[in-house]
């Protein structure tokens, strides 16, 4: 019964956000979209988290399936949501597939300069944020960017991935 | 086989482990559904969480500043602009989605096709103008 009335507001959700949201300025952005995930989920499980100690029509098993197949649903609609932003990758990929055979060099300027602006725009936000501070010496990481780089440090030998250091 | 070919293949070899010795012991029930969704979910989050961070310029800007202070010359020539697309590209090219002649890139039949899915992603999320390929 949880399921089916879970499987039902999945595609009233989807639906909701393909035919009128999507066309919506305010869920254009990332906190806009960001929240029309986080809110419903995080209000199904602590619904259902209070249903199954106040009764036991619910039990735990429910609230820990409809959590992770909600996860399952907004993680998968929130990366094709930023894959359609594009990233670098993409930017470099759009710019090839215009022209086909694009010459090395002729590719590789404006691709360069895009790099470098986006370099500079990232760092921006991080100081921004808090992660990183400017000094004389230059910029160095902050204790919470510290937390965040070690996290990243971690995920990257735990997957093999190769990182520029 | 790159990082995430071997997290899929091992991931999907124990996924259908789990699948099969929860059918087993408990049936098509909650409990056993749960355990599988929650693995497919810890599964999609790992892989978003490492695809994030090897393709992400602020995580690479994090990661290098670990070992301390970068000046801005220092920030410049380990993550100029030339750097940061001679590695896209080199990954594209060993992932088979770019191809190379003498003095050329151009798009593998494999590239085409992430190029089409990209640009029906972004009309349908109306991020930007869709054009043809």
């Amino acid at each position: 019964m949880i399921l089916i009335a879970f499987g039902c507001y999945l595609s009233a959700h989807f639906l909701l956000y393909a035919l009128l949201l999507r066309h919506r300025r305010f869920i254009a952005t990332e906190r806009g979209i960001f929240l029309y995930h986080f809110v419903p989920a995080a209000s199904w499980a602590t619904l259902l988290a209070a249903f199954s100690l106040a009764s036991s029509s619910v039990s735990a098993a429910d609230v820990l399936l409809v959590a992770s197949l909600h996860g399952i649903y907004s993680l998968s609609f929130l990366e094709l949501w930023a894959l359609a932003d594009g990233g670098y990758s993409l930017a470099i990929i759009d710019q090839l597939a215009g022209g086909r055979n694009v010459p090395e060099r002729s590719a590789l300027e404006p691709l360069a300069a895009m790099g470098t602006a986006k370099r500079r725009a990232r760092l921006a936000d991080l100081v921004r944020m808090g992660l990183v501070e400017e000094r004389p010496e230059g910029y160095r990481l902050t204790p919470s960017g510290r937390t965040l780089a070690g996290l990243i440090w971690a995920i990257a030998k735990l997957s093999g991935v190769p990182m520029v250091a | 086989m790159g990082a995430l070919g071997a997290f899929l293949l091992a991931g999907c070899a124990v996924g259908a482990g789990l699948a099969g010795f929860l059918l087993q012991r408990s049936g098509l029930t909650a409990e056993s559904l749960a355990a599988l969704s929650s693995y497919a979910f810890a599964c999609e989050l790992y892989i978003f969480l490492f695809s994030s961070i090897s393709s992400s310029i602020s995580a690479s800007l994090l990661y290098g500043l670990r070992s301390g202070a970068l000046s801005a010359t220092e920030l410049e020539s380990r993550f100029g602009g030339a750097a940061m697309v001679e590695r896209r590209l080199s990954r594209m090219l060993s992932t088979g989605i770019l191809q190379r002649s003498a003095t050329s890139y151009s798009l593998t039949a494999r590239g085409i096709g992430l190029m089409r899915a990209y640009r029906g992603c972004r009309g349908f999320f109306r991020r930007g103008t869709a054009g043809s390929l």
